[in-house]
């Protein structure tokens, strides 16, 4: 007991002039009151430690998560500059796909600028014959034939003039598809763009190899309206799916299997909202196991060395980028068909 | 049923209280005996044989019964049951086999009642002072039993010298091994709850290396010096005597995450010097999840009793007697307030109650499934279905 409440305890027991009831109701007040005097001075106690231990404890955590903010700043830091170098490295290798896309289409342009040179040339040789025999007609004085004839050199020259714009078309449209996009959205037409790839695509593997054949089917629709697109990123991705359908058929070409015949058809179409850009092919098909990973940046097939995995990853990033979407049918040993879907209202 | 407790110092005190009890008429079957090591079981044993009462028995780390708070002595609950309502089984682990000594004894219980429940205690630790692996224990039992089946109870201690605890019957005894009252469960209903109170401070820790007991390192980091460091004791480092469970851990144990939003309080027990790693009461795999701790508020007392009041309201149930399985760690945490914990539910029950302070408890936290707990106090009430 208390040692105060003792002496009260020993006051209480000794004194004559209280009651044995008295006694025994203070007694046992008293009794009470030692024992919430002890719990005060147990809870006073133990309040002491347990502050002085959870105030150590928080401190070391606090000092402890301090260090840790601090690492993952440093992390933080680093991860940020590993991601402006990744991000570096990414339009580099972007750059470089589309570099190397310009290079399948190298052949491509060639033969299509190839055919407006031979009319320029034709026709300046023609026009050359023309204006010397204009001159002896001069010499002869026969104004109609003269005549006549600056007519023919005046056609020539237009012809000269349309075959060299194409051509200067086909420059100019080559050096869009080295460039950056701008994203600039201008109303193209869709068919024009989608044969002009198809063709470029197709003269440009043949080009490379001489071999290469496949049966091209081109079905348009003649309905569809100019949509605003990116005309060479949308061109790109037509690029792309068409270089991988001459890459399927051609794969399965290798395998001689009788009476197999290469064919890649392409076609538009309006549908209600939208407009549908399918490339099919008649090749091996996408085996399941590898379908749910082709849109993935660097996922590829083809041999090392041979695709860098970004195609399809783009494609996929433009069509989303104009609001569309793109989907693939395949079935294996039978064939795949990507169709781009793009939006004719409210395009993004 | 008719149901009394008695407490004393000594044989002959029991023996005097044990007359008393009897002098009415009561003629009680079983007698529920907390008893310190120091005492004389086998004393105790005899005179209840003599008046051909069944003994289950454990010993304590302090004993009480309503008004009665004692250490180093005996505190008795005296049962009327009728034979065909209970059974008591015993049984010695060998070869530390826990599983198959569950299982046996869950089919025994099985055999006996269809709805057995059980009120359970196990040894603490052996004279080899190792732990009894009281999780191992629940999770058999339970399978073995089956989920919904109810047992509470706790392991034996021995006024804290950590060197061997006894469960034992009339005739048997074990420093290793389980000792069940087996009740039928549809003519003695069984209804309790266990409360921990240590709640978790500071960050998540994880266990990141481990052997069994032994706990070497908590997020990379020497686990010994972790925690005497984050506990204000980190002068105690160089000390190879420092008492790491009497001065430390009892009162800051772990909080460690287990299945269904529970935890477990976990707690080193000693500082392996050589392996330079805590020694655990209970093992801590590693990428145990868990907190370092404060201990139990003072509010943790009323939350007991408001809990069991809650709990007695809804229920609308009286009961025959009470039960009180109390961690051997709450007396230091809650000073003279843990005798408040167990009168207010005695209290509460307006029942004969004992109980004693315990190294680990069996029972379940309110709506929870079977558990082992740690920290816990765990009550239980025994009603007969008239």
């Amino acid at each position: 007991m208390n040692q105060h409440l003792q002496h009260i305890q020993d006051f209480i027991e000794s004194s004559n002039h209280l009651s044995e009831k008295e006694k025994t109701d203070l007694l046992k007040y008293l009794k009470s009151a030692d024992k919430d005097l002890l719990i005060s001075d147990f809870k006073l106690e133990r309040t002491e430690k347990v502050k002085r231990t959870t105030a150590i404890l928080l401190e070391e955590t606090i000092e402890e998560l301090e260090q840790k903010q601090k690492a993952i700043e440093d992390s933080n830091i680093a991860l940020q500059k590993s991601i402006k170098e990744l991000k570096a490295t990414q339009s580099q290798l972007i750059q470089s796909e589309k570099m190397a896309s310009l290079g399948e289409l190298t052949a491509g342009i060639a033969h299509e600028i190839q055919n407006p040179l031979n009319f320029v040339n034709n026709f300046s040789e023609v026009s050359k014959e023309l204006l010397e025999e204009m001159l002896e007609e001069i010499k002869n004085g026969d104004m109609e034939e003269v005549n006549a004839i600056a007519q023919d050199v005046i056609q020539n020259l237009e012809k000269i003039n349309h075959h060299g714009q194409r051509a200067d078309g086909i420059v100019k449209g080559m050096l869009q598809h080295s460039r950056s996009s701008s994203g600039a959205k201008e109303d193209t037409n869709i068919n024009v763009l989608v044969d002009e790839y198809l063709r470029l695509a197709y003269h440009g593997l043949r080009a490379k190899d001489k071999s290469f054949n496949a049966a091209l089917e081109t079905r348009f629709d003649d309905t569809i309206q100019p949509l605003s697109i990116a005309p060479q990123d949308i061109g790109r991705v037509v690029l792309n799916l068409i270089t991988n359908a001459f890459y399927a058929v051609n794969e399965k070409k290798k395998l001689l299997i009788e009476g197999y015949e290469p064919q890649v058809t392409v076609e538009t179409k309006k549908v209600k909202d939208a407009i549908e850009i399918s490339v099919k092919d008649n090749g091996n098909g996408i085996p399941q196991k590898v379908l749910d990973k082709i849109f993935q940046p660097f996922f590829t097939t083809k041999p090392t060395g041979q695709g860098t995995g970004l195609g399809l990853s783009l494609s996929y990033d433009i069509i989303k980028a104009h609001g569309g979407d793109i989907k693939v049918n395949t079935k294996e040993q039978e064939g795949t068909t990507f169709i781009i879907s793009l939006p004719t209202t409210n395009n993004a | 049923m008719k149901t009394k407790s008695i407490h004393g110092s000594t044989v002959s005190n029991i023996y005097k209280a044990l007359t008393n009890a009897l002098a009415d008429g009561f003629t009680p079957t079983v007698a529920i005996v907390f008893i310190s090591v120091k005492q004389d079981r086998k004393a105790i044993c005899k005179l209840m044989d003599s008046k051909n009462i069944e003994v289950f028995g454990a010993t304590s780390c302090g004993e009480f019964i309503n008004g009665h708070q004692t250490e180093g002595e005996i505190a008795i609950l005296l049962l009327e049951i009728v034979n065909e309502n209970y059974t008591i089984l015993f049984d010695e682990i060998k070869n530390g086999k826990i599983a198959d000594t569950a299982s046996k004894l869950a089919n025994e219980a099985l055999k006996k009642f269809t709805n057995p429940s059980l009120i359970l205690c196990s040894t603490g630790i052996n004279l080899k002072g190792n732990h009894f692996e009281g999780e191992k224990l629940v999770k058999s039992l339970t399978q073995s039993l089956g989920p919904d089946k109810i047992f509470f109870g706790g392991m034996a201690g021995d006024d804290w010298k950590l060197n061997g605890t006894f469960v034992f019957t009339n005739e048997k005894e074990t420093d290793c091994g389980l000792v069940a009252l087996v009740l039928n469960g549809d003519k003695i209903a069984l209804k309790g709850m266990a409360v921990t109170g240590w709640k978790p401070l500071g960050i998540t820790r994880t266990v990141t290396k481990c052997k069994e007991n032994l706990l070497y390192e908590i997020d990379g980091k020497s686990a010994v010096e972790l925690y005497l460091k984050y506990l204000g004791q980190e002068d105690k480092l160089v000390e190879n005597d420092f008492k790491i469970f009497e001065e430390l851990s009892m009162e800051y144990p772990f909080i460690v995450e287990r299945d269904e939003n529970e935890t477990v309080l976990k707690t080193p027990m000693k500082i392996d010097a050589k392996e330079s790693a805590l020694v655990m009461d209970m093992e801590m795999p590693e990428g145990s999840k868990f907190w370092f701790t404060s201990p139990p508020e003072f509010d943790i007392v009323e939350e007991v009793i408001d809990k069991a009041t809650k709990y007695k309201e809804d229920s609308r149930e009286d009961a025959d007697a009470l039960l009180i399985f109390s961690c051997a760690g709450r007396q230091p945490i809650l000073g003279p307030m843990v005798t408040d914990e167990n009168e207010g539910l005695a209290k509460i029950w307006d029942t004969p109650m004992a109980g004693f302070f315990t190294y680990g408890e069996f029972g379940r936290v309110l709506n929870g499934k079977q558990n082992f707990h740690s920290g816990a106090c765990c009550w239980v009430t025994l009603k007969e279905n008239v």
